[in-house]
């Protein structure tokens, strides 16, 4: 009972996430830019741009620039995100590859401060919002939300670490199950079922939350357009003119 | 009204976020345009009836139109990064004048009517209905917003506030809400071509006086050969110059004027002003109205093609360049008349910085000696546009003008000039007396930095090339007790250097 | 033109979203039936612990005991390797096969030998 319960609602968040995802992403690739409004000094083609573009999403260019305590508390978390997510694969593949594995070897031996690292900066993010009295004034729920259902996830997932241990073999089988469409049933372990269940939660959530912006930054017109409106003309396809 | 003296920050010479005042920049808001102007822009008259349920079809209409809103609206993390960025928030402390306060009172409406998450969960997930209330906040709060895009250089995702109050402008517009300062104005270009509702003849007037000043001035020193023209409507001239029509009589945008024309004589190039465009400016950008700016803007296309010209030039204008050099392409183009070989638009500097490069301008600096200057990066040509071929040529060009025109330059701290520049506080439609407190109080971060140079290197005169910038800083320095007469052109000063008549 | 890279830009990400999936599917993991422990167990005997709590806390035993052996140099064999291997005679044959299914490395192994030879299965009562 709880596993098929589980089982569809897996495919559920699954679905909603991916097609959520999917959908937006298809309303920013389709939405036209009217006028040029890259912010310049912006590079004048494409290679500068994409340069641009990798240095703002891997580095968080803008953000080191304008708030270096943001920057500080944002950059450890989404480091610290791609290295759980990276040591996460290894439960999506079977027989498990050379290279995942021996990343897995390295992240094992480092595993307690990459436990920190993601939840940490959790924790620091959330006091400054509540203590710099601008940023207190424009949160709203939902900024305190995502902050505690990463931290929960976080922490439950440590705590399967560290203190209540699953049977990584039911849980390899089960996430196995799901992705190749024969489910398997759900580890018993409580912490487990607590991980997962907030991850559903996350997958839900994402497509209709500010956590877009993962994917958002990709589309911003002030980051992405080359700074060329004098040599190429942009057409405006809902310009009167035009239609 | 305010009858009372508004009070100006102190000059201390340093820039400080302050705490948090809710509600301390919410007396302050425009007049609101009349019937007048609003049909005459083809707005309702006034607030319609059913203004909610029009203003959310008119958001649900831009959200298809514009990228730039829909994702801006939707990827916000509220990092707060902008929060302190903002001229208008470092002025008066109020929460809703930090970039991103002001787009949360959008957003908050956005998400109630168009997100499953806002329609199912409400307040809960930061939603909130179009009432009354709020739209007496979008009014205020959106028409503080200069569109200077110093939050966007901030944002970690490029989230350019002016997007969203152009936006929000729109909307209220649509319901029959705009500012009687800007919608006269647009309207006043829709009938005469400028800002200011000169007619040709007032125009040509003033052109006449301009020449006349220029040949006492020289005939003064014992120079009898110069006299300099500032034709207007003259068929088949090379070179069409668009300036902003305070250049043609205001203080003191009308030294740059005479600037241009001697660069002009010098350089032997025929040139032209018109008559039917005689305003750089495009007020249209200020509402978000993409019909009413290209409505401008095909003013200065006809006269292209009227006056037969070969290139198109802008004079000192902030807002006019971004439109020039970012939307005419897209709003009147292609210029296919135009020569290819030079930039279409180009900008006044861009041309004059060519012929000193070339050796074609000879520039005594010692005119210019009783001069310490310092240079402001106006907010739309420092972020939107580019000068020359290099990114960061707006920059660069304009400083190596002034260098070239006088000896004692300095800038002013590195945290407050080129791409990081403050806005004059006077932008997009605040340049208006009821405005005054927040012109006042948004100006402080650039008059402490002004207020930096001048006591570590004596400035005295505050280069600008933006007819919006010199406007307001001549009616803002006196309030923080500076003279007025620092404020001038860069072309100004490239008038007091240039050295006229046959090279040697 | 603007359909056409929104499509592009669609897949992109579809791929990128879908790709445990695709993945899987490609290198068909799941056909051949992992939810069978592939491991050899001994015939007969029953173990320290009960199954479950063994697979998931093992590794806390022998850590337990090294603890005990290192740090206050009391040697017992409750929980050893060499008494593990009493039972399951092979390591490749018992331990690497579920470490290397669920991509964890044995630590053990850095510094220790896993014991060899013949022994008698008894387990425990």
């Amino acid at each position: 009972m709880l596993s098929t319960s589980y089982i569809f609602l897996a495919y559920f968040a699954i679905i909603i996430f991916v097609f959520g995802i999917l959908c937006k992403v298809w309303k920013y690739a389709v939405i036209p830019n009217p006028l040029k409004i890259p912010l310049t000094p912006a590079p004048t083609n494409t290679i500068g741009v994409i340069l641009r573009m990798v240095f703002e999403v891997a580095f968080f260019k803008s953000l080191f620039k304008s708030n270096k305590f943001t920057w500080l508390g944002g950059c450890a978390f989404h480091l610290a995100l791609l290295v759980v997510l990276a040591s996460h694969i290894r439960f999506f593949v079977s027989p498990v590859p050379e290279p995942i594995m021996l990343l897995q070897t390295f992240l094992q031996s480092i595993s307690m401060f990459i436990g920190l690292l993601f939840i940490a900066p959790l924790v620091y993010l959330f006091i400054r919002r509540v203590w710099v009295d601008r940023t207190r004034f424009v949160s709203i729920f939902a900024d305190y939300f995502v902050l505690i259902l990463l931290f929960l996830i976080g922490l439950s997932g440590i705590t399967m670490k560290y203190l209540i241990r699953p049977d990584l073999f039911a849980v390899k089988t089960f996430i196995l199950g799901l992705i190749s469409f024969s489910p398997e049933p759900i580890p018993t372990n409580p912490i487990f079922i607590t991980h997962f269940t907030l991850i559903l939660i996350l997958l839900i959530y994402f497509p209709f939350s500010k956590l877009m912006h993962g994917c958002g930054i990709f589309f911003s017109p002030t980051r992405n357009q080359i700074d060329n409106p004098r040599e190429k003309r942009l057409i405006n396809p809902w310009d009167k003119r035009i239609i | 009204m305010a009858k009372e003296k508004i009070e100006a920050p102190k000059l201390t010479g340093k820039i400080e976020t302050p705490r948090i005042q809710p509600g301390a920049s919410l007396a302050c808001q425009h007049h609101k345009a009349n019937e007048q102007f609003l049909t005459g822009l083809g707005y309702p008259s006034s607030l319609v009836e059913n203004w909610q349920e029009k203003a959310i079809a008119k958001m649900g209409e831009l959200l298809n139109k514009y990228k730039s809103l829909k994702l801006y609206l939707d990827i916000c993390v509220r990092c707060g990064a902008c929060a302190d960025k903002c001229q208008f928030y470092l002025g008066t402390g109020d929460p809703k004048n930090t970039p991103v306060g002001r787009q949360e009172l959008f957003r908050k409406v956005y998400r109630r009517y168009f997100t499953p998450a806002g329609k199912l969960l409400g307040n809960l997930a930061g939603a909130e209905d179009f009432t009354e209330e709020v739209l007496k906040e979008w009014y205020v709060y959106f028409h503080h917003c200069s569109q200077c895009r110093r939050c966007c250089v901030a944002c970690p995702y490029g989230i350019d506030t002016a997007e969203i109050s152009m936006a929000a402008r729109e909307i209220m517009h649509s319901i029959g809400l705009g500012t009687k300062y800007v919608d006269e104005i647009i309207l006043k270009v829709f009938n005469f071509g400028n800002n200011l509702g000169m007619q040709p003849k007032a125009i040509k007037n003033s052109l006449d006086f301009c020449e006349d000043e220029m040949k006492e001035a020289y005939e003064e020193k014992g120079i009898m050969d110069i006299d300099v023209k500032i034709p207007m409507d003259v068929e088949g001239a090379e070179v069409l110059l668009v300036v902003p029509s305070a250049d043609f009589f205001a203080s003191p945008h009308i030294e740059s004027l005479l600037g241009y024309a001697k660069v002009f004589y010098q350089a032997g190039i025929s040139w032209t002003l018109s008559s039917y465009a005689s305003e750089a400016g495009n007020f249209g950008m200020f509402i978000g109205s993409y019909d009413g700016m290209q409505k401008v803007a095909s003013r200065i296309g006809q006269a292209v093609r009227d006056l037969k010209v070969k290139r198109l030039v802008i004079g000192e204008c902030g807002h006019a360049y971004r439109i020039a050099y970012s939307f005419w392409n897209t709003l009147i183009g292609p210029f296919d008349t135009l020569d290819k070989r030079y930039p279409i638009p180009q900008h006044i500097c861009e041309f004059t910085y060519d012929l000193i490069k070339r050796g074609a301008l000879r520039l005594d600096k010692e005119a210019n000696d009783e001069f310490v200057v310092t240079y402001h990066d106006s907010c739309n040509i420092a972020r939107a546009t580019r000068m020359g071929d290099m990114p960061g040529g707006q920059f660069e060009i304009p400083r190596s003008i002034i260098k070239a025109c006088c000896n004692k330059f300095v800038d002013m701290p590195q945290e407050t000039i080129r791409e990081n520049t403050f806005c004059c506080g006077g932008g997009a439609g605040l340049l208006t007396d009821e405005m005054m407190d927040i012109r006042i109080k948004g100006a402080m971060p650039r008059m402490q930095a002004l207020k930096q140079v001048i006591d570590s290197h004596g400035v005295n005169f505050f280069a600008l090339i933006c007819a919006i910038c010199k406007a307001q800083f001549t009616k803002i320095f006196p309030a923080y007790g500076l003279s007025m007469d620092m404020v001038g052109g860069v072309h100004q000063l490239v008038s007091r250097a240039i050295v006229l008549g046959a090279k040697e | 033109m603007n359909k056409l890279i929104a499509i592009f830009v669609v897949l992109i990400f579809g791929v990128v979203l879908l790709s445990p999936f695709v993945v899987n599917a490609i290198r068909g993991g799941m056909s051949k039936g992992v939810s069978k422990l592939d491991i050899v167990l001994p015939s007969s005997g029953k173990c320290i612990k009960d199954k479950e709590y063994m697979r998931a806390n093992h590794m806390d035993l022998l850590k337990k005991e090294r603890v005990k052996a290192v740090r206050d140099g009391v040697r017992t064999n409750d929980y050893s390797l060499k008494n593990c291997q009493t039972c399951h005679q092979k390591r490749d044959e018992f331990c690497d096969r579920c470490h290397h299914f669920v991509g964890v490395k044995p630590e053990c192994f850095e510094c220790h030998y896993y014991p060899t030879g013949k022994k008698e299965c008894k387990g425990r009562e």
